[in-house]
Parts: C-alpha cells; sequence; structure tokens
C-alpha cells in the first residue's frame, strides 16, 4: 500500500503549501463547476427539445387550461376517460365538467402540479385515481417519452425549480436519442396546430370517451387475470406498500384545498372476471391509501366495490368501461356530488362553442415571425400546399390539405403570406374556391388587421383583393372572415358522409394577378364625398367606384332628360331582405327587400323632379303576382314589369342630391330555394336578382 | 443505506465528515475512531436493525478469542482457541448460508423431510466473518502486533462502513497502521481530492453504467430462468451485458469504497485492476475481486499445500479453492459450478503453461501478438461463460442459455432486442472495460508527487470527477436502482 502521507513532511514549506492549496482549489473548483455546467446544461438541452406552444398537444390540457370556471375537474388515467360522462354532469349539475383523465402511466407529481397551475377557486376537483398512483414512483418510459411531444404541457406547465428537477430525471438515453432525431434545421410550422383539438372539441366537448360496443382485450391483457393487470403478480401485489410519494402529494392537495378548491377522492372503475379478489383491495394497500388520504382530510366518494362491474361491461381492459358502465357510473357519481352539496341552478358552459372560437385565438397566438419563398406574380398556389410548403403558413382555422385545396374549419381562419418585391401597380390577389352550402359566400378578407376587400365567393365566383398597397417582403397576415356563413356543419351532420369536421369554405389556389375582371374591386376608400353605413360598409365596397365617375360633370354636359345613371355610377346601400352581393347583383331573400340610392346633385342644373328608376334583373322561379314600391315612404308608380325581369318605378321628388330609399315587395305564392326546386344544394330563398339600377330623369 | 441512496449522500456522509474534521482538532485519536464505528454501526443497522446484534456479537467474541490466542500465539493451546475461533465463525456463516441449501438438497436426496430455516442472510457476513478468521489465523501466526490489539482498533478493523458491507476484504496489516498514523493537512488534502474523484468514477459506473444494462440482463436471466428459450444473439447479449454489469457493479461499489475510505484518510485496497484486458485466466484472478483472491490464496490454496506438493495436488488445489470460493458467493449449484469452471480454466490455463515451457515456447507464447489476441479472446469468453451460471437462478435455465450461445437453441426461442439505452450503455462499458485506463490508473495520477502535476492534468482531473459525478447523479434520477450486486453474499 503507498503511504501517500510519507511523501509529504511535516513542515511543508511555503510554496509547497501554495502549491497544494492552488492545486485542491483547482481540483475542487473542475469538479463542482464541471458538474453544475454538464447538469445546466442537460437541462437546458431537455428544455430545448421539448416543444412550446401557444395551443395545447391535446385537447385535456385545452379543458384544464382554457375552460372558465367554476369546473368539475375529472383527474385520473384512463378509467375515468371512459367511465365518467361529463356531459352528463354537466347537464345534471348545471356546471361545466371537463373530463381531463389521460393515463394512469402518468406521473402523479406531474399532475398535482398542472391542478396547481390551472384550478381556480370554486372548481372542484375529483381523483377516481388508478391503484397504480398509490404505489408507483418512478417514470414510466411511456411518460417519459411522450414528455417531447403530446405531453409537452405537462413539462411547461411547471414552475423553473420543477422543470429543472424533471428535466433531470429524464434518462440520459432517451434524452440523447431525442437530440439526435431533432430536426436539423428549425422549419416553420405550416399547419394550423389546433386541427386535432378543433375534432376533440366536435366529437367529445368535455373530454369523455367511451365506446358502446367492447372492442375486445386489447394486447397484453387477455394473458393475464384482471387483478395481475390491476396490482401485478401474486407476490407483487400482496407486498404493496403506500408509494413514499403519496405523503408529498397530500400535501400539496392539501394547499390547493386551501385555495378554495374543493378536492375528492374517488376508486377507478374495473370491469372484468377475476377482479377484486386480492387482499390489497380489502386490507393492506387499500387500508393504507384510505388511511393516508382521510388523515389529511379528504373523503372518498363512494367504494372501491361501488366502482366493480361484471366482464360484459369491459372494453379493452379491466380499466376500460363501455358505454352503459360509464352511464351507470356517471349516474353513481353525480349522486355523490349531489349529496357533496353540488348541483343547484345554472348551466354549463357550451364547450364546443366555446373551443371553436378559443383554439383559432391560440393558434393566431403561436403564429410567430416567418421567414418564407414569396408567392410569384401569375404564378397560382395551391393551398394543398403539396408543391410551395414554404409559400403559405396556415396559421389558424385550417384543417389539413387535401387534393386540390383545404378546408377552413370555421368562420374564421388566417394564413400567411409574403408579397414579392416588385409588383405591377394593379395587382390583386385572386382566390378560387368552393363553400361547404353550395351557395356563394361573403368574405371578407384583411391583411394585418386592416380590411382590404370583400365579395362573394364560390364554386364560379372567384373573388380578388388588391395588394398593392400591402407591405413587400415579410409575412402578411391574411384573415379570411365569412360574416354570414352561420355555423359550420359537418358532413356528417347534413347526412352525406361519417366526416365529422365542420367545413365552410374550400379555398384552391390563389394567384398574383393584374386587375382586369369588371367586378373586381380596385380599391377601398373611404373618402367623405361617398359616405355609406358603417354597418353596411363591406356590402358597399362591392359598387363603390368613385374614381370612375363625376356626377357633376356629366350632368352638366348632358340635357336634362333621358339622363341614366347605373348602379355602377350609382352609390347603394343595401337595406334588409338581400342576400350578399354576388358578382352580377344580389339576390332579394324575402318578398320585401330595401335599397336606398344617392341622387344626383341637381340643384345647380335646376332638374326635373320626375324620375324612372329602372331595376334590371331576373325572378327566380316566378313572376311575381303583384309588385309594390315605396320611395321616401312614398307609394311608387309600377311603370313597367317586363318578362325578362325588369321593373320601372316611377317617382317624384324634389331631393337635389342625398339619400331615398327604395322599398320592393313581390307578392309570391311560395318563397323557394334552388334546394327546394331540386336544382342544387342552395338553400336560399331567392326571389329577384336585382343586376343593375338606372335613374332617368322625366 | 446504498451508497447511492440520497439519505446518504445527503445527509449521512457530510454529517459524519463533518463530525470527522472536527474530531481532527482533538489531541486523541480515539474521538475520531468512535465517530467511525459509531457511523459504521448506524449505517449497517440502516439496513436491517436486527442484526446489528449478531455482528456487535460476532466481533465481541472474535475480538476476545484474538486476545486469547495473543496472549501465547503459536503454542498450542493458542491453536484450539484459534480452531474453535474458525469453527465458530464457518458455522455461523454456514447456519446463515448453508443451512437451507443443505436442507433442501438432503431432504431431495434421503428424503428426511427437514424444515427449511428460511434464515435470511445478515448482511456482510461473508466479507466480516473471513476478516475475523484472517485476523485469528495472523494472531495465530505472530504477525500480530498485542499491543495493537485494542478493542477500538479493532472494532473499526471490522465495521469501518466503506467496506463493511461487500468489500474490500481488508488485512489488519493494511488497516490498523492507518489508524494511528498521523496524516499531515496537505497529505489529507490530497487524500480527499483523490477520494472525491474516485467515489464519483465509482458512482459513475454503478448508476450509469451497471443499471442502465441490468434491466436487459434481469429480462434474458428471468426468461431463461423461467424456462423460455432465447435465440443465440439474445442468449449472448444477456451474458454480455451480465458480463459487464457485474464488472461495473463491483467495481464501482469498490471504487467507492476506496474513495470514501480516503474521505478519512484511509486507503482500502484495490479490489479490481481491469479484469477483461486478462490474457489468461490466472491473470483475471490477480485482477478480479483482488481482496477475496488474495484471502483464498493466502488462507486457502497456500495451507491447502499451494503448488509445493508437485502440479498434480497444485491443479486439486486450484480447483478446490475455486470451488469453495464459488461457493463463498452463495449457496447454489450454480456458485459451485461457476467456481468449478474457474478452477477448470485455471487448471487448463497452467497446463497449457507447463507444456509451452516444456517445448521451451511460453516466451512466444506470452509476447506474440496474435496469440496474446487470441488468449484475450479466449479468457473473455470463458469468463461469460461462466457467468451464465453465476447470473442464473436456476441451473436448467444457465445450461440452457450456454447451449443457446453455441448455436443449440430451442424451437419457439424467442428474440429479445436490447434498448437504445442497454446499447449505449453496454458499448461505453465494453470501451472502458477494454481500452480506458481504470480507476486505480486514475488514482495513481493523485498518489505519485502531485505537487509536480500541472494545473492542467488537476483540473482535468477534476473535470472527469464532475462529468463522472453530473452522470451518475442523473443516471440515479432517472434509471430504477439495483442493490448492489455483492450485497447478496
Amino acid at each position: 500500500m503507498t503511504n501517500t502521507f510519507n511523501k509529504f513532511p511535516n513542515k511543508t514549506g511555503a510554496p509547497e503549501t501554495r502549491t497544494l492549496v492552488k492545486h485542491f482549489s483547482t481540483f475542487m473548483a473542475a469538479m463542482v463547476g464541471t458538474s453544475v455546467l454538464c447538469l445546466a446544461a442537460y437541462a437546458l438541452t431537455v428544455d430545448r427539445l421539448i416543444e412550446r406552444s401557444a395551443v395545447p398537444a391535446t385537447y385535456k390540457w385545452f379543458l384544464l387550461k382554457e375552460t372558465p370556471g367554476p369546473r368539475i375537474i375529472f383527474e385520473s388515467g384512463s378509467n375515468s376517460h371512459h367511465a365518467i360522462d361529463t356531459d352528463a354532469v354537466g347537464k345534471a349539475l348545471g356546471r361545466t365538467a371537463i373530463n381531463i383523465a389521460d393515463n394512469g402511466g402518468y406521473a402523479l407529481e406531474d399532475k398535482l402540479t398542472r391542478l396547481e397551475t390551472y384550478t381556480r377557486p370554486g372548481d372542484v376537483v375529483v381523483l377516481p385515481l388508478e391503484w397504480t398512483f398509490y404505489h408507483r414512483e418512478k417514470l414510466t418510459d411511456n411518460y417519459v417519452d411522450t414528455l417531447f411531444g403530446s405531453n409537452r404541457d405537462y413539462y411547461h406547465s411547471m414552475p423553473l425549480n420543477k422543470r429543472v428537477k424533471r428535466a433531470l430525471s429524464l434518462p440520459p438515453a432517451t434524452v440523447i436519442s431525442k437530440f439526435i432525431s431533432r430536426p436539423t434545421m428549425p422549419r416553420d410550422r405550416i399547419e394550423s396546430p389546433a386541427q386535432n383539438l378543433f375534432i376533440s372539441a366536435l366529437t367529445q366537448p368535455t373530454g369523455h370517451q367511451s365506446r358502446a360496443l367492447s372492442s375486445g382485450p386489447g394486447a397484453g391483457v387477455a394473458e393475464q387475470s384482471c387483478d395481475d393487470y390491476i396490482l401485478g403478480k401474486a407476490a407483487i401485489r400482496d407486498n404493496l406498500k403506500l408509494g413514499q410519494n403519496v405523503k408529498p402529494a397530500l400535501k400539496r392537495l392539501q394547499k390547493l384545498k386551501a385555495r378554495s378548491i374543493d378536492i375528492y377522492f374517488a376508486w377507478p372503475v374495473l370491469a372484468g372476471e377475476g377482479c377484486f379478489t386480492a387482499p390489497a383491495y380489502f386490507d393492506g394497500l387499500r387500508e393504507e391509501i384510505e388511511a393516508a388520504v382521510n388523515s389529511a382530510g379528504f373523503e372518498f366518494l363512494g367504494t372501491p366495490s361501488q366502482s366493480l362491474f361484471g366482464q360484459e361491461y369491459q372494453d379493452d381492459s379491466p380499466y376500460h368501461v363501455i358505454t352503459e358502465a360509464s352511464e351507470i357510473h356517471t349516474k353513481q357519481m353525480i349522486g355523490f356530488l349531489r349529496a357533496q352539496g353540488y348541483g343547484t341552478t345554472g348551466e354549463p358552459l357550451n364547450i364546443m362553442k366555446f373551443a371553436r372560437h378559443r383554439l383559432l385565438e391560440l393558434e393566431l397566438a403561436e403564429a410567430s415571425q416567418l421567414n418564407q419563398t414569396p408567392l410569384e406574380f401569375g404564378k397560382s398556389v395551391s393551398f394543398d400546399n403539396a408543391e410551395h410548403p414554404n409559400q403559405i403558413d396556415f396559421t389558424a382555422g385550417w384543417w389539413a390539405f387535401e387534393p386540390y385545396g383545404r378546408w377552413m374549419r370555421d368562420n374564421r381562419a388566417m394564413f400567411r403570406v409574403t408579397l414579392p418585391e416588385n409588383l405591377p401597380s394593379n395587382t390583386v390577389l385572386k382566390f378560387q374556391g368552393m363553400t361547404k352550402s353550395g351557395r356563394p359566400e361573403q368574405v371578407i378578407i384583411s391583411a394585418n388587421g386592416d380590411v382590404i376587400g370583400s365579395g362573394l365567393l364560390g364554386e364560379s365566383i372567384s373573388l380578388s383583393v388588391p395588394v398593392t398597397s400591402l407591405p413587400r417582403g415579410e409575412a402578411l397576415s391574411i384573415f379570411i372572415n365569412l360574416p354570414e356563413a352561420g355555423d359550420p356543419q359537418s358532413p356528417k351532420k347534413i347526412g352525406e358522409s361519417e366526416d365529422e369536421r365542420t367545413m365552410t369554405l374550400h379555398l384552391q389556389t390563389m394567384v398574383l394577378t393584374n386587375a382586369v375582371e369588371p367586378q373586381v374591386i380596385e380599391r377601398l376608400t373611404f373618402e367623405e364625398t361617398h359616405p355609406v353605413k358603417v354597418s353596411e360598409t363591406i356590402k358597399t365596397i362591392a359598387v363603390a367606384n368613385p374614381a370612375a365617375f363625376n356626377v357633376s360633370s356629366l350632368l352638366n354636359t348632358c340635357a336634362l332628360s333621358n339622363q341614366i345613371v347605373s348602379t355602377h355610377q350609382l352609390e347603394l346601400s343595401y337595406g334588409d331582405g338581400w342576400w350578399a352581393q354576388e358578382a352580377e347583383g344580389r339576390w332579394m331573400r324575402s318578398e320585401e327587400a330595401s335599397f336606398s340610392l344617392m341622387m344626383p346633385e341637381t340643384t345647380l342644373t335646376r332638374l326635373t323632379s320626375n324620375y324612372l328608376l329602372k331595376l334590371s334583373g331576373d325572378f327566380f322561379s316566378q313572376t311575381p303576382e303583384a309588385i309594390t314600391a315605396t320611395i321616401d315612404g312614398r307609394t311608387a308608380t309600377i311603370a313597367e314589369v317586363g318578362e325578362d325581369g325588369a321593373i320601372s318605378i316611377g317617382f317624384t321628388t324634389s331631393k337635389a342630391g342625398g339619400e331615398v330609399d327604395v322599398a320592393i315587395k313581390l307578392s309570391v305564392p311560395q318563397v323557394q330555394s334552388p334546394k327546394d326546386l331540386g336544382i342544387s344544394t342552395d338553400d336560399r330563398t331567392l326571389l329577384y336578382f336585382l343586376k343593375s339600377v338606372e335613374l332617368e330623369a322625366i | 443505506m446504498l451508497f447511492t441512496d440520497p439519505v446518504f449522500l445527503t445527509k449521512f456522509l457530510p454529517l459524519v465528515l463533518l463530525g470527522f474534521f472536527a474530531t481532527l482538532f482533538s489531541k486523541t485519536r480515539w474521538h475520531s475512531q468512535i465517530l467511525l464505528i459509531g457511523a459504521s454501526l448506524v449505517f449497517y443497522s440502516w439496513f436491517k436493525s436486527e442484526y446489528l446484534i449478531l455482528l456487535i456479537g460476532s466481533m465481541g467474541v472474535n475480538y476476545a478469542l484474538a486476545k486469547h490466542i495473543l496472549a501465547q500465539p503459536g503454542t498450542r493451546k493458542s491453536k484450539q482457541v484459534l480452531i474453535i475461533g474458525i469453527v465458530a465463525n464457518l458455522l455461523l456463516l454456514g447456519v446463515y448460508k448453508y443451512l437451507g441449501f443443505l436442507t433442501v438438497n438432503f431432504n431431495a436426496l434421503f428424503d428426511l423431510g427437514l424444515p427449511d430455516p428460511k434464515l435470511l442472510l445478515p448482511l456482510a457476513i461473508s466479507f466480516f466473518t473471513f476478516q475475523q478468521i484472517s485476523y485469528l489465523c495472523d494472531s495465530h501466526a505472530g504477525k500480530m502486533d498485542p499491543a495493537s490489539h485494542t478493542p477500538l482498533e479493532y472494532a473499526l478493523f471490522v465495521t469501518f462502513f466503506p467496506q463493511l458491507i461487500a468489500g474490500p476484504i481488508v488485512h489488519h496489516a493494511e488497516m490498523m497502521p492507518q489508524f494511528r498514523k498521523f496524516i499531515t493537512p496537505s497529505a489529507r488534502a490530497i487524500m480527499f481530492c483523490e477520494g472525491l474523484c474516485l467515489f464519483a468514477l465509482g458512482l459513475f459506473k454503478k448508476l450509469a453504467i451497471a443499471d442502465s444494462i441490468a434491466p436487459y440482463a434481469n429480462q434474458v436471466f428471468a426468461s431463461v430462468d423461467s424456462g423460455v428459450a432465447v435465440t443465440s444473439i439474445t442468449a449472448w447479449g444477456g451474458a454480455l451485458a451480465y458480463t459487464f454489469q457485474i464488472y461495473f457493479d463491483f467495481s464501482g461499489y469498490s471504487d467507492m469504497a476506496i474513495g470514501l475510505g480516503l474521505l478519512f484518510a484511509i486507503r482500502l485496497p484495490w479490489n479490481f485492476n481491469s479484469p477483461y484486458k486478462s490474457e489468461n485466466m490466472s491473470e483475471f484472478w490477480r485482477r478480479w475481486h483482488m481482496t477475496l483472491s488474495r484471502w483464498l490464496r493466502d488462507y486457502l490454496y497456500i495451507p491447502l499445500g499451494g503448488n509445493r506438493h508437485g502440479k498434480v495436488r497444485q491443479y486439486i488445489n486450484n480447483f478446490a479453492t475455486m470451488v469453495l470460493g464459488g461457493l463463498w458467493h452463495g449457496s447454489h449449484w450454480n456458485f459451485l459450478i461457476w467456481g468449478a469452471l474457474h478452477g477448470f480454466y485455471l487448471i487448463v490455463n497452467q497446463f497449457v503453461r507447463a507444456i509451452a515451457k516444456t517445448f521451451g515456447v511460453l516466451e512466444i507464447v506470452e509476447t506474440a501478438k496474435a496469440i496474446r489476441i487470441s488468449s484475450w479472446a479466449i479468457t473473455f469468453l470463458a469468463a461469460v461463460v461462466a457467468w451464465v451460471f453465476f447470473r442464473a437462478t436456476t441451473t436448467s435455465g444457465a445450461i440452457t442459455m450456454t447451449l443457446s450461445m453455441f448455436g443449440s437453441v430451442a424451437d419457439g426461442a424467442i428474440h429479445m432486442p436490447a434498448t437504445l439505452q442497454t446499447i449505449l450503455s453496454g458499448t461505453l462499458a465494453a470501451i472502458s472495460a477494454f481500452l480506458l485506463p481504470n480507476t486505480k490508473e486514475i488514482s495513481a495520477l493523485f498518489e505519485k508527487d502531485l505537487l509536480k502535476r500541472s494545473s492542467a492534468l488537476i483540473s482535468a482531473l477534476g473535470i472527469t470527477s464532475g462529468v463522472a459525478a453530473s452522470a451518475a447523479f442523473l443516471a440515479s434520477l432517472s434509471l430504477i436502482q439495483s442493490p448492489f450486486l455483492y450485497f447478496n453474499f
């Protein structure tokens, strides 16, 4: 044996002592510093590898984070995901109920953290925890693996100290594997990130899901008894002890309770043969659990045996029950909660409706700066994004691409594109697509928050909006709004197919092109000389073209008689009774409709006060039995009704300039839609299609 | 309490260290000795306090017997006391370790129907029993200074917590003088750094390598022990996994023990010296569990006659020593087979060497690169095969697995793919075991003229220790830790 101490004299010289102190401090500093650095680097690496997003990764997380309170929250593993029908709980107790139960393999500590972070005073939390939560202390492989993806919100919901601890607790092999397989280049997201959440909002709005019929035992279920599956083999389950982490967990729940959040424990459902035979269910582990929970000041709703079902109720594992058992169990749970004093008055939140809007907002919040390839003038870009993945960012409100385009989920959606630097002065962005309703829809298009155009868009009607005044070389946020489309429908709901996605507008292509078509809106101005009603601003855009007409100069040069002013020259404001503007005019939707027009300035030219208002258009399916009109409240004379749909109305007015209100009434035996007549799927009631208006002085 | 237990690392060790450094201000040694004995007894009783009495009783009896022997060493009377002592120690070991085994086997052979005592093996009994037997033997042989036989030093020699549970099996001659040695603060500081470095490396070997390979080895051996046949690749994978697991587990533990000793300025003997770099089985046993090999050599092989009575007798002595060494690990036929295999390996090795010597080619055999590489590969593979019997809990499982390794795969054999973690850790283990310097070599950098070392080297040692400590820390939080394998023996 080497005696180190022999090498050093008892009286070491000063230089030796200095060297020793230096070496000792160098070693200690290097060791401690390296340890701290390594651990910090590791934690930081994990932190960078776990994706961040304003949009939660799962719908359960969305429910927990976003739904307003007070709520009844069911938190557990998959047993409650299937067994607790939160729609029924919410309706029965008149309070929003959400089911955030996800997986029994996830960490209890992290579940508590999310409750601490996202529950609010007044919330009620029910914990039908699987048995494994009471004795398992290590993270499961599945949980660790998904923490980098679908479970990222568990990580991000933690305060810094817990995030560091969780990061350091992840196995190096997993972290190395994730690090190696990470994308080498940062890739901008091009799909709307809330697509899957939107589906969940439509199909399981409160988070609950159960199957009507059993799908048979899943992998590894049939080979073992129910008790083996739940508690492990006899040798293990007979020696199960309460996990070391349970008491700290109960302390955290006590703090949560002190924040006016009611907390109850419950037993998880079990279904199958061979369940509940192990002593652990009756004494041992169960007694330990109950003692710990009760001594912490909490109580169980019901007993384990009340959550036990037969084999016929089992879906694919003893923890998963079919709908029939779910209904029984939910009723029981409602009873327990009523007994605790819940269930007075009130209406649960319509979560489906709430989610539709909130998910879009989250997608918008998620949008970040982009470096896109600019669009090219004259080159059509498909909305299926197959050819040009870097040219369109489907920021919010879209389903995944399909051949020829993609559907908007709802009435609002946003995408981002970048315009090229050099564009001709009259460039427009022209959209083509089709609507789910089958009829053209009124579409308002905004860029970076400002309305840039609107109009009808449908299968045979394209829509162009001016873009020359918009910024170039940077990503533009193009927002599409369908103000009149109503609640979106899914093909399943209207009996077309099993597709449960709600859809409104299917955009197919867009192209930067010259404004050459007559119905193209050149630009939008809000000059004071052409006042319009605020509420009708968008509708007016379709007919406003002030640059093309100078009333004064025209009237000065013409004779007093036979001067014609068309709708393209007149300024119209549509009142009630009309459908949205289409390319060549607008349909009356009911028997009565109104509009107002601006009279030309006549005071200087002393025009006569007798006019003929000529409406040209088409009747939908039948010529009306009677037509009446009032102008400025006075009955006007119907001079002529032609078979081609022309209507001439004579009237007298002393107005020189200003607005004239026109109301028309058509009497028809039955108001009908194209769908009623079997022509198309368009279900709008249509009467008269007004194409143009001419004003003739007589 | 394990060395890897957070309670040990964050509470027990810092408190004992603080207390120990406080006692250094005392002018008498016994303050620190009492503190270390007390801490060691607490450490031992943390596992199972019932066996504390057994440990203390064993110490008391052996101390008294040694006192009698030392009163007149080498006499007939002292020999009688020595025999009583050895028998008493072996009886204690036998009752706890082998009674159940013997009962089961006698029942099977003679249908006696004796009840199985089902005694739990007291922790560390094999280690402290062997240490005390050697103490008694050396007392009788006159190798002890009677003046140094004091209760405190004897108790510290037996119980010193870094080596109490699983070795290294210490010899009084290397421990007792250190209890009385004056150590300068500078030497103490260097030993402290060396201790930290070794402890960190040991932690890394145990937590980051051994424990991350263990699940795969456990999975494969659990399958074969339950009668499930595995493919050749799986069998080799499982055997190799265990080969590296046991090395990094036990050598990691030993490094930690030596490192802990150095924190208290006590240098424990080395237990490993890159055994998988060995080129023959004799060398393997000079590099593997060195303190056990030393004990078996000094207190079994040599007393049996060693090589003093011809080749055949030497072979028999070697074989007997290895079989008994195998049984020392536990009362199971597989340990006996493992020992017998190693005995056989040693005989083959010695026989080949003897033949080479006879033909005058021994030097060529020892120096030719191709032969050396072949010898290394054969030695390593022989060790791997032997480990199958050491690890398997059933003899039939071990045989099935060995047959699978050599191509005799049963119908329906299953393949168990290794996880990325196993592959990464296994690769690291292989590189470390075959190519990298071992902890003994790293430790030598501290021992020799540290003051003349460059700051860069000191920094490199610090950085290495820091990386090892942090990697071990990460592994400890994420992996399911398994107890040290040698705690079972």
